[in-house]
């Protein structure tokens, strides 16, 4: 997998043949595990050490580029909403993924991530696809959450899962990747809005990685 | 987790009802510090949708204490199924020998098969439409919510008419494609509908000048209009009584003729996942910018005082902890009585009815999604609005239509409305693989809700209170409420004493 890094956080090339199809993914995970730093990293390819709580990004873009496929993430951050259990369920309807996020330095996260990957089972569409990242695998000194223990929650639960580093990029890229790969490109999953329909109306076309 | 909840902001909201969520995304994407919080455990309020568990939490809920949701009385829920599928083991094996037929045989439900596919329903407090050309819709464009939601199309308007469902052609080409309307008709009908769309309210043109003390029933019948034509125009499109006054008639028609041919056949949009989901939308803008949430928070008690330079410093209470605020935004259903005026306000309370049917009123080949206004079939009852949703917008599993029933309350909900629904559903609780004319009715609920649609004051300075929902087909009065001057009534107008202001548009 790592060998494809190089298409992964590129911008399509313009190359006319490809499809592309774009997805929702919705991030989830306790305050403070890096779910921003970890799309901040995959989508503009940066890392503060004291990254601010999450303000005014709706939602970010990026594109994958697979064999014959772009695959286009609109990627939407909690915007702090689970800080105080308050999430709103519009967050993640429609996701058709979902990245849950755990700190591999902190047990506690890794109980949360189970309860959000339980929430989706239950709230989301049955067919949406999830992926475990332990995240902070730079800090691994500090570990409080074995590798083996999360990679066996998620065999069990059919879950992706990889140890991340948003500060050193480690399996940023991949992850994404690994999702691109495992969902469904048919041609009905073209668009995020295969639900209903967007008002669209008036709206600026949105460039590939805006944020606002 | 809560006791690191900061403790002063400069906004705070309290309930996350419509217009409460609005007011907080406007004070937050002008920067202000707020946090938003509500007494119960999700969000919305009494602008809330529930799905078949949480709904039926909440019957329980109402029932046990009722003062727990004052606004909510007559609450009744009734089935028309059984509690078990009985020929469960029959179907299976049918389903696995015939499978290609599988979908024409009727699924039979039952009240387990509804809680088993609990999930997959969205049932509205508060269900309302959108017009496609409304103050919503541009909100939510100019704020750029819009991007947080998805809406299907209303797909057609039905009226009630000579004892049976019609269709009432709504744009241009239907009015030209029906054969219920002859061609004399069809060319007073445009005539008519373009002088209301040239009607202005400021400069009141000649065509309506000597209508103001008159029905809109007068002038239609002043037009020339036949009986069916006003009837199509009077109760379906203006959605109004034989005492609707003219003006009004004429601004409602103006309202569904400018709204036609934005987004669909009709003027009307219907969120996806129900009308529960607008209010979440706000709030997500107003964390996108810094809000702060927390739901199951109930506030206990507030206090207000005036600190110099006529600044405000209220005080709330809420788990023993003191949270401050310069402004206080409360939704009714939240707000401490003792705070509000107690000056009288005009309210008519709603009567309104939830179905589950087991098919649409009325069939057609692809998925519908309707809009039927009644006309008052009895003296003294009012026009009944109701609104047919399907699967394919994420309120009910697939063989299913959620249809609600809204109108203003002249005895009980159930005496108000099951009349109507007599007429247009099978509520006999028979067999549902019988092939009838009507849907079966599965399930009812009916209930009565007070109005606390009508702007209150507050006794306290920078103290605000967010009204609840109208019994209106759609969510103006819950966005002018908010974007309106202060003949009106407060909340968040250009600019008040505090030299607040608040616009909420062009996210730049």
């Amino acid at each position: 997998m790592a060998t494809n890094r190089s298409g992964t956080a590129q911008r399509p090339n313009g190359a006319p043949q490809t499809k592309v199809c774009q997805f929702k993914l919705v991030l989830l995970g306790e305050s403070a595990v890096g779910k921003s730093s970890l799309v901040l990293r995959f989508v503009k390819g940066q890392f503060h050490e004291y990254q601010e709580s999450t303000i005014g990004a709706a939602f970010l873009t990026q594109t994958v580029c697979l064999d014959d496929t772009t695959v286009k993430f609109e990627i939407w951050d909690t915007a702090g909403q689970e800080r105080y259990h308050s999430l709103a369920p519009m967050y993640y309807r429609g996701a058709q993924a979902a990245i849950v996020v755990y700190d591999i330095t902190n047990q506690d996260t890794f109980g949360r991530a189970k309860n959000w990957v339980k929430e989706l089972q239950r709230q989301a569409s049955p067919s949406i696809v999830i992926a475990l990242a332990g995240n902070k695998s730079d800090l691994a000194a500090k570990r409080m959450v074995e590798f083996e223990e999360a990679q066996a929650y998620a065999d069990e639960n059919g879950l992706l899962f990889m140890e991340t580093s948003a500060k050193t990029a480690m399996n940023v890229n991949d992850i994404f990747l690994a999702i691109a790969n495992k969902l469904p490109k048919s041609e009905s999953a073209g668009g995020a809005a295969a639900g209903g329909r967007r008002l669209a109306d008036g709206d600026a076309p949105r460039s590939s990685s805006c944020c606002k | 987790m809560d006791d690191d909840l900061p403790t002063d902001f400069q906004v705070i909201v309290v309930g996350t009802g419509m217009v409460e969520s609005i007011v907080a995304a406007a004070c937050s994407r002008i920067r202000k510090n707020v946090l938003h919080m509500d007494s119960s455990d999700h969000y919305g309020g009494l602008w809330a949708s529930y799905n078949f568990d949480g709904l039926q939490k909440f019957i329980k809920e109402v029932n046990s204490d009722p003062k727990k949701q004052v606004q909510v009385y007559n609450l009744s829920e009734k089935w028309y199924i059984e509690k078990e599928s009985p020929e469960l083991e029959n179907k299976d094996e049918e389903n696995k020998t015939d499978d290609s037929k599988s979908e024409q045989v009727k699924k039979v439900w039952s009240q387990a098969s509804f809680a088993t596919e609990y999930r997959k329903f969205n049932i509205d407090m508060t269900p309302k439409l959108l017009f496609s050309r409304g103050p919503l819709v541009e909100l939510l464009i100019s704020s750029n919510i819009a991007r947080y939601a998805e809406f299907r199309c209303v797909t057609r308007v039905l009226t009630w008419l000579d004892d049976r469902l019609m269709p009432v052609p709504c744009s241009r080409a239907d009015v030209f494609a029906t054969e219920a309307v002859s061609i004399v008709e069809k060319r007073m009908l445009m005539k008519m509908l373009t002088s209301i769309v040239g009607y202005n309210e400021e400069e009141m043109n000649n065509e309506f000048k000597d209508w103001e003390s008159k029905t809109f029933k007068e002038y239609l019948e002043h037009k020339g209009l036949t009986p069916n034509l006003i009837h199509y125009v009077l109760y379906a499109i203006a959605g109004g009584t034989n005492a609707m006054p003219c003006l009004e008639g004429v601004k409602e028609c103006k309202k569904f003729l400018m709204s036609l041919g934005r987004y669909g056949n009709t003027p009307f949009l219907w969120p996806m996942y129900g009308s529960g989901e607008l209010p979440q939308c706000f709030c997500r803008l107003c964390a996108v910018f810094g809000g702060v949430y927390c739901l199951n928070r109930p506030i206990d008690k507030v206090a207000t005082k005036t600190i110099d330079e006529g600044k405000n410093m209220i005080t709330i209470d809420s788990k023993s902890k003191t949270l401050n605020c310069e402004h206080l935004v409360i939704g009714i259903n939240e707000c401490p009585k003792e705070l509000l005026s107690t000056e009288s306000v005009e309210s008519c309370d709603i009567s309104k009815a939830v179905f589950i049917t087991n098919g649409s009123i009325m069939k057609s080949d692809k998925e519908p999604l309707t809009l039927l206004r009644f006309p008052p079939l009895a003296e003294g009852d009012n026009t009944v609005t109701v609104l047919e949703v399907g699967p394919a917008t994420g309120s009910c599993p697939k063989g299913l239509f959620v249809v609600y029933f809204i109108t203003n309350k002249v005895k009980d909900a159930e005496t108000d409305l099951k009349p109507y629904a007599e007429r247009i559903f099978d509520m006999s609780g028979g067999d549902q693989t019988e092939a009838t004319e009507k849907p079966k009715c599965l399930w009812s609920l009916f209930c009565n809700l007070k109005d606390t649609s009508a702007p209150v004051a507050s006794v306290a300075a920078g103290v605000h209170v967010c009204s609840g929902p109208d019994a209106g087909l759609d969510f103006d009065r819950a966005v002018l409420q908010v974007h309106s001057t202060p003949p009106q009534r407060l909340l968040y107008v250009q600019s008040d004493s505090s030299g607040y202001s608040v616009t909420l548009c062009s996210a730049t």
